[in-house]
Parts: structure tokens; sequence; C-alpha cells
């Protein structure tokens, strides 16, 4: 029904209304039917009754008419059937028989009384009754009245109840109307100016009000809507300051905030700078162990090579230089100054930091760095020992890793030196383990005291004589193995001694 | 059945005489006889349940057997009896008075005769309103072939008579008589 498609769309006084002439129409209908039912119900007796009681009025009426032959008063009496709709046909036989007058009710021309009237009393032929009466007076019969009724009379009260039906209905559609009107006073206009309240309110007007007008379920709704509304101003309000305070609170903690990352951003940078001291340091303290260690690796040579001045020159006082053995001497000179030479090129390498990762044999780095100070050892009776097992190729920086590696070598000879060991042993061992290489350094110098033993990794601390010892060694040695390289420096006391570990 | 019975009433219906060729004085006969049936007559006017409907005429008897035959039996529960007057002063018994035209002369005379009686006083005089200003009820007039009749209800009623009021209705004049 396309009328009905968006009913539930619709206002509530439309469907209030639609319910109200939905029902009164109904009841109307019902009303209609039960009395239609009840006409055509009881229609044959009340139809009886009716015509026999006209009949009877008829007859006695029309008994002189058909006494002194006066056929048309006779006529004029049947005419009075014009108020009874019911009777089609009406005649009057005279005592011989013949139709003496008779009556034909409007628009009925086609059907005529019949030429005789049949046997005395009612019957029904289909929806139609048919009535023979004697006309008598005093005994003495005069005549025979007939009458033929039908349902006109139901029909026409039908008219009668639909003529009703249009006036209940008009009155119903004036009734409804003034209803709706009714209805859009009382209610739905109320609940329009809620409605706008809610929406200026949802637009952000707090200060919107209705007027209570009545103390009804909408007087209610408007008390509770303006309730609302100033409840919401006032936790609007509250909530304002709350952010207001929150925000200041906030830009407070900002402020605090930044000028501790200022600070510590500060510190950061003072860190760097003495980190990039500190560098600097452990760079001079390194070019001081190279020239001990140069100064030990030339001294040898450099005696060498002066006996071999000093040979030329006693050979020349004592007339046996020859030319040959000034050959041999410059040449052997000359093989020891190249010697040294390559000495200070070892160094230079040595101390240029790398620039990029490279693979690296480890046991080469060991055994060049071992090299460059097993003169100075020699001298401090200290024996070194190498124990490879496998060459192992290492990505990284080869010239740290060997500044590392003359580190503990160095800090392990200060720590005989300074203990005055006997016996001195430095052993290191390199193999792999996990796909790792692992290099070992080894001391029977006495070990670390426990309490130091996770301190010794710290930048400026050493155990060492004030002016001997700058504290940077382990500190740099792990940077350079645990930051740069991405490995592992770690230390132990083993059975009299120290052991560090190197795993890249 | 059916048509059997339908055949007798047929052949009834041919032996009876049709009244419109029937004679002046039998219609007459007949509107008398109908006047015994619409007229009620008070029971003063019978001494006894079974005292006779007595129908008199006076003068000359114009009806021969036919007013005996249109009255009957019967009217009512009183047998009928016509009786012929020589004299009016022996109308006392009667309940209706044909005054026959042969009175017309000294039709006065026998009006004022009968202004005591009970009955129903009727007359086919050719001078209507006299008959009726002395106390005639009913005045029977021709009218082509049929009989119609004026009434003087106030006098009938005046003797004690009730009339039909449909009577009224048929009639050509209920006031036969009166202010004129």
């Amino acid at each position: 029904m396309p009328l009905f498609r968006n009913a539930h769309n619709w206002p509530m006084q439309r469907k209030l209304l639609l319910i109200i002439l939905a029902t009164i129409v109904v009841s109307v209908l019902l009303v209609t039917a039960g009395i239609g039912a009840y006409e055509i119900a009881t229609y044959r007796q009340r139809l009886l009754r009716e015509i026999a009681g006209e009949s009877v009025f008829i007859a006695a009426n029309s008994a002189p008419t058909l006494a002194f032959d006066d056929a048309q008063t006779a006529r004029e009496i049947l005419d009075t059937l014009k108020g009874s709709p019911a009777v089609a046909v009406a005649a009057l036989y005279g005592g011989d028989g013949r139709i003496f007058a008779s009556y034909l009710r409007s628009g009925q021309r086609s059907v005529a009384p019949p030429h005789n009237p049949g046997p005395e009393g009612e019957r029904f032929v289909g929806d139609s009754l048919e009535l023979v009466r004697s006309v008598q007076k005093k005994g003495h019969r005069l005549g025979t009245l007939y009458l033929r009724a039908d349902m006109a009379n139901v029909y026409q009260r039908f008219t009668g109840y639909a003529g009703i039906l249009l006036v209940v209905s008009l009155a119903i559609a004036g009734g409804a109307f003034f209803l709706q009107k009714l209805l859009e006073r009382l209610i739905s206009a109320p609940l329009l100016r809620l409605s706008r309240m809610a929406e200026d309110i949802a637009g952000g007007d707090l200060t919107t009000h209705v007027p209570v007008e009545s103390a009804d379920e909408i007087g209610q709704l408007a008390r509770a809507f303006n309730h609302m509304s100033n409840e919401l101003a006032r936790s609007y309000a509250e909530l304002e300051q709350r952010v207001q305070e929150r925000t200041e609170k906030l830009t407070r903690a900002l402020n605090k905030l930044r000028s501790e990352t200022e600070e510590r951003v500060h510190a950061v940078e003072e860190l760097r700078k003495r980190e990039r001291l500190l560098i600097q340091q452990s760079r001079l303290a390194a070019m001081g162990e190279m020239l001990v260690n140069i100064s030990h690796q030339w001294r040898q040579p450099l005696n060498v090579l002066g006996l071999r001045l000093q040979e030329l020159s006693l050979t020349y006082k004592y007339g046996t230089f020859s030319k040959e053995l000034l050959e041999e001497n410059v040449a052997k000179a000359m093989e020891i100054i190249q010697h040294m030479s390559q000495t200070i090129n070892d160094f230079q390498d040595y101390l240029a930091p790398n620039k990029e990762k490279k693979y690296f044999s480890v046991e080469q780095v060991i055994i060049k760095t071992v090299s460059l100070i097993e003169e100075n050892f020699k001298k401090q009776n200290v024996d070194i020992e190498i124990i490879s097992t496998g060459d192992q190729q290492v990505n990284g920086f080869p010239n740290e890793y060997g500044q590392v590696l003359l580190n503990l070598f160095m800090n392990a000879r200060d720590a005989f030196v300074e203990r005055g060991i006997t016996g001195a042993r430095l052993t290191v061992r390199s193999w792999a383990e996990e796909g790792r290489a692992v290099v070992t350094v080894t001391d029977n110098a006495g070990g670390i005291k426990e309490e130091i033993l996770d301190k010794i990794f710290d930048a400026y601390f050493t155990t060492k004589e004030l002016g001997k010892g700058t504290g940077v060694g382990l500190f740099m040695s792990k940077n350079i193995i645990e930051q740069n390289m991405g490995g592992r420096l770690s230390v132990r006391n083993v059975n009299g001694g120290a052991e560090f570990r190197i795993e890249v | 059945m059916r048509r059997v019975v339908v055949g007798i009433v047929m052949i009834l219906l041919w032996y009876t005489p049709v009244y419109a060729e029937a004679t002046e004085y039998q219609l007459k006969a007949a509107m008398l006889a109908n006047f015994a049936i619409f007229v009620e007559w008070p029971t003063t006017a019978f001494s006894t349940a079974e005292s006779p409907f007595v129908a008199c005429v006076v003068g000359r008897d114009p009806f021969g057997p036919w007013l005996k035959h249109e009255l009957g039996e019967r009217v009512g529960s009183h047998r009928v009896e016509v009786r012929h007057l020589e004299n009016v002063a022996a109308a006392s018994e009667c309940h209706m008075v044909f005054i026959s035209r042969s009175e017309q002369r000294r039709l006065k005379q026998v009006l004022t005769a009968l202004r005591s009686t009970r009955a129903l006083i009727v007359s086919d005089v050719s001078d209507i309103t006299d008959f009726c200003r002395n106390g005639g009820m009913v005045a029977f007039i021709m009218e082509e072939r049929k009989v119609r009749f004026d009434l003087n209800s106030s006098a009938a009623e005046k003797a004690g008579l009730k009339l039909d009021s449909k009577l009224k209705r048929v009639s050509g004049s209920a006031t036969c008589g009166e202010g004129r």
C-alpha cells in the first residue's frame, strides 16, 4: 500500500489519528454490518407485520368503496400505500372477482396484479410477500384485497443507513480534524519545542530553555530538558576549567621536560667531549707505549749497527780492513736500517685506524702484535705462548683489534712488573666457538680483586700508581670490541691469574 | 383439482346476474343492503338480540323482490324483515325506512312522522335539499348508470345512528341539507 509506505516515519499525531480513525471506522462498519445482518434476518417478520397491519387498514377503509362501487375512492385509498415503499403491487377485487382498483409502486409499471388473487392468507414467493385478505363488513364479503411487498423496504433502509454512515463519517472526519488540531496543540507543538531545544543544545547553545506549561508528561519532559540543559552548562563550564588547569599543568611539565632535555643534551655533549679527550689521551698513551716498544725493538739492531761500524773502524786501524768486509758490513748495516725502518712502518700502520670493515685473520693480528712487544717482554722475563687452533677470519677493523690485544698485553706486563712475579707467563689462545672467533689472554699475575672485577671496564678506573695509568685502556678496548665490531669483551679470574676473553 | 374448482367458479359467474345490467332499483336495493352493513344502530333499537332487522318501504314499493334479495337473511345477528308501510305511524319498529318517489308530494308529513324513530331515512326523491332539511338522511342520486348518494350525517347522528366514517368518503356530500 503506497499510502502507508512511510507510516513509521509519520509524526506521532498522525499515527494517533490514524489509529483513532481506524478504530472509529471499523466500529461504524461493524455496527452497520450488524444492523444490516439484523435487518436481513428479521425483515420477513417485520415485513409480514407491517403488511398485515397495512392490509387491515386498507381493507377497512376500502370496504364502503367496494360496497358503494366507488372505484375512484378505492384508488385513492390504495394510493395511501405510497407511504409503504415495501408494497409493490396492491389490488382490490370486487365481489364478482374482477379487479376493482389497483395500485403499482412508481417505477413498477411492468408488474400487474394477478387476475385471481388466490386463496386468503400470506405467503412468501421468493423475496416477495403475497397477502390476500377478504374485505368484509358485518359478515358480508364485499371483495378481496391483494398486496405484494418486496425487499425494496430493506434496500431503502440500507440507503438510509448509508446516509447515516456518510453523516457519521463526515462527523468523524470533522472530529478527527479537530482532534488533530488538539493533538498538535497539546502534544506535537510542545514536543517540537523540546526537539528544537535538543537541537540547540546539540548545536552548543546551553542557555536555551523551554517554557513549562503543563504538569503532564510533556511538562515533566520539558522540566527534565531544562534541568539537563542547566546540568550540561554546569558540566561544560567545569570541564572547561579542568581542561584549562590540565593544559597549564601540561605546559609546565613540558617546559620542565624541555629544560631537562637541554640539560641532558648538554651532559651528553660534555660526555662526548670528554670521550674525545679520552681517545686523544689513549692515543697519546699508545704512542708512548709505541715509543717504548720501538726503543726496545731498536736496541738490539742499534747495538749490531754500532758493532758493525766499530768493526769497520777497528779493522781500518789494524790494517785488516778490506773491501769485502766494508761491503759486507755496509750491506748488513743497510739491512738492519731497513729492518728498523720497517718497524716504524709497522707501528705507523698499527696506529692508523681502519676506515672500513674488512675480513682479517685473527692469528696474523696476534702474531703481528706479539712481534711488536716480544722484545720488551723478553727484557722483563715474561714468556709469551701462542696456542692457535685454526685460522679464524673476522669482519672488522684489524688495527683496532690489535690495539686491544696490545692493551691487554701491556696491562699483563704492568701487573707482572708491579707484583714482581717470577716465571711470568702470558698465554694467548685462539679458537672458533659457535661460528665466532674467541681469543683469550691469560696471565699468571695473581688475578683481579673480585670487588673491582665489574669496574675495570669503566672509564678512568685504574689500579695503577698515579701518573702511570690513564684508566682509559680497558674502557676503549671494550668500546672497540663491543660497539665497533659487535663482539664481547669479558674478564674472569682463573687459577692464579686473570683471563680476558674476546669474542667476535 | 384446481382446474375443476376454477371451472365451477366460472360456471357460477356465468349464471350470476351482472350488476351492469341490473335495473335501477336492483342497484338501489343493493345500496340499502350496504347501508344496513355500514350503519350501526344503538342497542336500544333492538328489544332483544333475536329481534329482527326491519327494513320498511313507505309508499309504492319499487324494489320488487330485490330488496329482500339484497338484504339477505341476516344483518349481523338479526333476521331481516321487509315491511311495506301504508301508514307512517307504524314505522316505530323500522330500522331503515325507504320513502318511495310516490310520497314526494307529502314528503314533509312523512318525514315529520318519522322524526321520533331511530330509523335510517333513505329516499330517491328528486328534491334532495328539501328531503335533507326535513330530516332525510340518505338521498339517492342517479349519475349516468350509477347510484350515488348524499349524506345528512348530523340528522343520522341526532337519531342515534353511527355512520361508518368511510361512508362520508364515498358519499357525494356528507352535509346534505346544511348551510344552503
